[in-house]
């Protein structure tokens, strides 16, 4: 029996291991047939590869105006800039991985050697540097007659630099350069020959304040006259985070703005996913369904807050210039609009200290403000802090400072004096708000009433400091992404009613209490 | 207790104090740039400090390529010493440099590094286009970089002395670099031929680079032709040769130019034969025609230049020639046909036969000469009727002959 079994065994093991072999053997001649088939294509000899996505976007404006030898063309002048920026993005991935991958690509024999030396060095003593240039403004100075050769003064490089030595953080350097550059097309490619760091003629930017709400002081001003936020969080009912999506209906929104109006309110604030807006391409369509949505709200009398860069989280200094072609194209388009009360920088920033590095964020943050003051000085800029004790960060920037609040409610005037008396400027409290829900997940979260009570109480402190204020939120949703608290079904469900209405947008005891 | 709260509360406070200070002041007392020096020659470079006290400094450089950071060396005095390393320190241009210790900057400064000071700079030259039109119009541009020997480009306002060769003529003119590089440009001369130039800047020359002046554009011209005989017997050729074409500074156009002989026959159908110059002529031929013709023959390099009209004749080289029947009128043999001496034709003169009954269009057959004769089969079961006109045209020549079938 025990003989037979032992056979039946080893013949089972026989035809599984004849199996594996065979598949092993069919997967190592693929293998080598792939591999054979891979480099020999022959589009790259001609650099004609379309790179899917712009990596590196930095701000360029050209000057063609006093240049000597031959008149620059746009096509050539695109191929410089091309090539030249690339040059800057192989340099700066080169820096931050010590790894010499595409230099020679973009550098000339005797400039490439140069950078080979130094990162040679930096791989010796284990220093990296996380690097990115945010503008570039190059002026052609020469442009050779046989179209091979072109020398430009680029005025102002704006640079940030990160140095790491053993990932230790050492140092945070940002200054603005200017560099004359000698460029040879060599094989197709625009490579730089000599690059000499000079004395940038620093240019003053006339500062033009032409925003229609002013601060002075501790208040803002509208007019002429004292203007006090009284706000809300807004999403549609039905599309809560993804309110410029498939589902966007006008007739809903400016129902709810009427809404809104009515109860006396005179802001809202809403949010912009970064990815949703297409990032550094951002989308036309997005564009023009936020224009609805302003519109809208000019119509009703509401001024709007919009959050920029919500759901985005990667910070590193390569990515920022992307970050910013998106925020141009943003507040650039809505310059002139009228309903727009402030553009919120991110929502809740201190949340990603840890994960991201807080200098990291802080430095992002700042230079975006500067990027969304440039393209767009008629607004206001904030920050909505998640907790009135990070609001202090940049409040010299803002024009507003934005905190957060779901504490307890005992502990508002406390921190609210703290906050007070270190900043200088306007406070909104931009979020705050009671979850009305208990079940299954929570037996002894707080009802309705307790939510109505929470408010009222929110209210009187409000009237009695003439604290701007944003509550969370107009309605009771039913799906809430993952992104926003999590997979966890408890944190869900409490996210799922701080409405003042409820799903069926039944009025909840608390919209007695949504303003004063 | 109380005590000590309030000494760190005065320490703390003075800290803090000092902290907002250097927000204004760069300098930290704590360090000192014992040498302060704005300006360098490419070459070795230490920046030395006094800081006795700084745990752990470093030196943050950013220039021309990058940024890095190097480590210092303590001296015996307790001074503190950076060398720069080589591949910085031998590169011109701005560097910013701040001394840190851990995340704290003590002190920033900038200085410059300028080009090494040489007698023999390295030239690197750049020429081109490399063929130009000779004429008053187009050049040819030189451009120089001079770079010290740490392929630095010299300072702006450095003299190159440019020399240009062109046949006897020895010309000479100075340039000065601005933007990293001198240039000039070099303009063409009126005759064709080999430009060469060279610069130098201080001691070093470059080598000598050149430029192919080629003839500008052709100027009209006259044709003219060649060839055997005047008869059209569809077998000579026709040669047509343009005049030596030249440009408007009496250069021989350059070799290779086509030229297109375009021919207008009577009928006003239009040939065309095509050649390349050499040494300014174009030879190109074209066939007989088979028939008297007169020719108009135009040439034109396009978009270019254009030559006269000349007329060219063609005589008829037959006379006239036989139809005759034979074997009961069902073959028809043509010939012998004659050329202009009398001799036989060459073969393959084409002869066409059309074919009439009672005035009416039946058919036409078409054959070519052989040995000077063509039969035409006419079998009467394919032509069923007694009466026939039948008309032969070869070589511009037409003849009719009737057929009566008893």
């Amino acid at each position: 029996m025990s003989k037979r079994l032992n056979r039946n065994l080893y013949r089972a093991l026989l035809i599984i291991t004849f199996v594996a072999v065979n598949a092993f053997v069919i997967w190592g001649i693929s293998f080598i047939l792939g591999y054979l088939n891979t480099g020999a294509d022959r589009s790259t000899m001609l650099h004609a590869e379309v790179f899917k996505e712009e990596v590196y976007q930095p701000k360029v404006t050209w000057d063609i105006s006093n240049q000597e030898g031959r008149p620059m063309d746009k096509q050539t002048l695109q191929e410089v800039e091309n090539n030249y920026l690339k040059a800057w993005y192989v340099r700066n991935v080169a820096y931050q991985t010590n790894n010499i991958h595409g230099i020679a690509d973009f550098y000339t024999d005797s400039a490439r050697v140069n950078l080979y030396r130094n990162i040679q060095q930096h791989k010796d003593n284990f220093i990296n540097i996380e690097t990115t240039t945010t503008s570039h403004q190059p002026k052609v100075e020469f442009f050779s007659a046989d179209g091979q050769l072109v020398v430009l003064t680029d005025e102002q490089v704006i640079e940030y630099q990160k140095v790491f030595q053993n990932h230790n953080l050492m140092t945070v350097h940002q200054d603005t350069s200017a560099y004359q550059v000698m460029l040879l097309l060599e094989d197709g490619f625009w490579r730089i020959r000599h690059l000499v760091r000079t004395n940038p003629k620093l240019k003053q930017l006339k500062k033009v304040d032409t925003s229609e709400i002013i601060v002075k002081g501790k208040q803002l001003f509208k007019e002429g006259k004292p203007f006090l936020v009284k706000g809300i969080n807004y999403y549609p009912q039905k599309t809560p985070w993804d309110m410029f999506g498939e589902n966007f209906d006008e007739k809903i929104i400016s129902k709810d703005f009427k809404f809104i109006n009515n109860e006396g309110l005179n802001s809202i604030r809403i949010f912009i996913q970064y990815e949703d807006f297409g990032k550094a391409e951002v989308l036309p369509e997005k564009l023009n369904k936020l224009k609805k949505v302003l519109d809208l709200a000019e119509e009703n009398e509401l001024k709007v807050v919009v959050t920029l860069f919500d759901f985005y989280g990667d910070y590193s200094v390569l990515d920022w210039t992307l970050t910013h072609r998106h925020a141009e194209k943003i507040v650039s388009a809505f310059k002139n609009h009228s309903a727009i009360l402030a553009w919120d920088i991110k929502n809740e920033p201190d949340l990603d200290f840890e994960s991201r590095n807080k200098q990291t964020v802080i430095a992002w943050l700042s230079h975006i403000i500067d990027e969304v003051k440039f393209y767009d000085p008629n607004h206001l800029v904030t920050i909505g802090w998640s907790n009135p004790e990070s609001a202090t960060h940049l409040s010299d920037k803002v024009d507003f400072v934005s905190f957060h609040f779901y504490k307890d409610l005992s502990e508002l005037p406390k921190d609210y004096q703290l906050l007070n008396k270190k900043v200088s400027k306007p406070l909104v409290l931009q979020e705050y708000g009671m979850s009305s829900y208990h079940g299954l997940w929570n037996f002894w979260g707080t009802d309705e009433q307790d939510q109505a009570n929470y408010h009222q109480k929110m209210q009187a402190f409000l009237k009695k400091e003439e604290l701007a204020f944003m509550s969370w939120t107009l309605y009771d949703f039913t799906q809430v992404p993952s992104d926003v608290v999590g997979k966890l079904p408890w944190r869900k469900s409490r996210q799922k009613h701080f409405g003042f209405l409820d799903i069926e947008s039944n009025p909840k005891p608390a919209l007695k209490f949504i303003s004063n | 207790m109380n005590r000590k709260f309030i000494y760190i509360l005065i320490v703390g406070l003075a800290i803090g104090f000092s902290s907002f200070s250097n927000f204004y002041i760069e300098e930290l007392p704590e360090a000192k740039l014992l040498e302060k020096k704005t300006e360098y020659e490419a070459g070795s470079i230490v920046l030395k400090f006094k800081a006795s006290a700084l745990e752990n400094p470093q030196l943050f450089l950013h220039y021309s390529y990058g940024s890095t950071l190097i480590k210092a060396e303590r001296l015996n005095n307790n001074d503190i010493k950076f060398t720069i390393p080589e591949n910085i320190s031998t590169k011109t241009g701005q560097v910013d440099w701040k001394l840190i210790t851990t995340k704290k900057t003590i002190l920033k400064g900038t200085f410059k590094i300028t080009p090494k000071n040489t007698a023999y700079p390295y030239l690197e030259s750049y020429f081109g286009p490399t063929s130009i039109q000779a004429g008053d119009r187009d050049y040819s541009m030189l451009v120089v970089v001079p770079t010290d020997h740490y392929d630095n480009p010299l300072p702006d306002n450095t003299p190159i002395h440019i020399k240009k060769q062109f046949l006897q003529s020895i010309s000479e003119r100075e340039v000065f670099t601005e933007n990293l590089m001198g240039w000039k440009n070099i303009y063409t001369e009126k005759k064709a031929g080999l430009m060469a130039v060279m610069s130098t800047c201080f001691k070093s020359s470059s080598k000598e680079l050149v430029s192919q002046i080629f003839p500008s554009t052709a100027t009209d011209f006259t044709i003219n032709f060649n060839r055997n005989h005047a008869y059209a017997d569809g077998n000579q050729l026709t040669e047509f040769v343009t005049s030596e074409i030249k440009d408007e500074f009496d250069n021989t156009i350059a070799d290779g130019t086509t030229v297109e002989f375009v021919i207008k026959d009577q009928n006003n159908y239009y040939l065309k034969t095509a050649a390349a110059t050499i040494n300014g002529v174009a030879k190109a031929k074209m066939l007989h025609p088979d028939h008297p013709e007169t020719w108009k023959v135009k040439a034109y390099i396009i978009g270019m230049a254009e030559s006269d009209v000349i007329t060219v004749n063609y005589q008829s080289i037959l006379a006239d020639f036989e139809l005759k029947f034979i074997e009961n009128k069902e073959i028809l043999k043509v010939g012998l046909l004659k050329s202009y001496m009398g001799q036989v034709i060459p073969d393959g003169a084409r002869v066409n036969l059309s074919i009439y009954h009672e005035g009416n269009y039946i058919e036409s057959k078409k054959s070519t000469s052989n040995h000077g004769e063509v039969i035409f089969n006419l079998p009467s079961n394919f032509y069923p009727e007694k009466e026939y006109l039948l008309e032969v045209s070869t070589l511009g020549l037409t003849k009719s002959i009737e057929i009566k079938k008893q």
